[in-house]
């Protein structure tokens, strides 16, 4: 169950991790800000992976939870830049 | 050299956290600015990110195993996630003095919960939902504030509250740990405040270390280690909180 969202969670913080791995090395801020940001968007993919396997299985009411988990984390996305 | 000794201290964390069954953001923060003397804001954020990388790892063995109770992960996240939102913003806006006091504070809170804390054998018929999102919201919170992963405390609301059984609690909590922190994180990266080169070094410590520790585990007292190290915690809590 929820195979693609395994292959997501296992391969996408290490790909996260060597590209800031990568950017380190070579002293390219921006790419280690881009693994930085594939390692924050890993468990997202996951979800949204698990949300359509579970519409898939008609169970959309759980499907709609896992939308709304990421539309929060979209919202924290669009708020961060209101702070101090 | 950094590098290097940011690695050492992540494999010394992962097998502490593997021998204690904590995870590894409760003390990665203390590490980070008690030890390592680095600005408590940008502790919080490394720390988040890093519970990210080791998080996903466990999460992804549970669902293989078919371990997480997707229905309960799913109706608790979003008030986790909120939190952790409203969380990380009020740790970016206070001054960096009072974010160690809120550091301090915050570690003698997790220390008594896993000095005193219990769990119980339940029915695994989940209840109280509604009660377990508000509590979720403030482990959330915790996370967002403490650049934790905030398992210390989503575990007994689980268990304790909800009578989910404690390895399916464990399970579920690690899924929804990623989440939680992924949520923080966007928050602290948007304002710059993490430090890929702490993120890395721990990250490709405590992996190993944690392995290590989980195989030392088999020789070792879990309970006594679990005790010593919450009487750490404390003391550093005290310290960060006496400044």
């Amino acid at each position: 169950m929820f195979r693609k969202s395994q292959i997501i969670l296992r391969y996408g913080v290490f790909l996260g991790l060597a590209v800031m791995i990568a950017g380190l090395v070579l002293g390219e801020r921006l790419i280690s800000y881009l693994g930085a940001t594939i390692i924050s968007l890993t468990p997202i993919s996951s979800l949204a992976s698990v949300s359509y396997d579970l519409y898939s299985q008609n169970k959309r009411g759980d499907a709609l939870l896992g939308l709304l988990i990421i539309a929060i984390i979209a919202f924290s996305l669009l708020v961060s830049d209101l702070g101090p | 050299m950094e590098y290097l000794l940011t690695m050492a201290s992540g494999v010394l964390i992962g097998v502490v956290s593997a021998l204690a069954g904590i995870g590894g953001g409760t003390l990665m923060v203390p590490f980070m600015t008690l030890i390592l003397g680095i600005n408590a804001k940008v502790a919080v954020a490394s720390s988040l990110m890093t519970v990210i990388i080791t998080s996903s790892s466990a999460a992804y063995v549970y669902l293989k195993d078919n371990m997480v109770n997707m229905k309960v992960a799913l109706s608790l996240t979003p008030a986790t996630c909120l939190g952790a939102v409203i969380g990380s913003h009020i740790t970016i806006s206070l001054p960096q003095e009072d974010v160690k006091k809120l550091l301090g504070y915050g570690l003698i809170i997790i220390s008594l919960m896993m000095i005193f804390g219990k769990t119980r054998e339940a029915s695994g018929r989940v209840k109280k939902i509604k009660e377990g999102s508000s509590a979720s919201f403030i482990a959330g919170l915790m996370s967002g504030m403490l650049g934790i992963g905030g398992g210390v405390l989503k575990v007994p609301i689980m268990n304790l509250v909800m009578d989910l059984p404690i390895k399916e609690a464990v399970a579920t909590s690690a899924f929804m740990i990623g989440l939680t922190a992924s949520t923080g994180t966007m928050v602290y990266l948007a304002k710059g405040l993490v430090d890929p080169g702490l993120v890395a070094g721990f990250a490709l410590g405590i992996i190993p270390g944690a392995t290590l520790g989980a195989k030392l585990l088999k020789g070792a007292k879990p309970k006594a280690i679990k005790t010593i190290f919450s009487l750490i915690l404390l003391y550093a809590g005290i310290k960060l909180v006496l400044g």
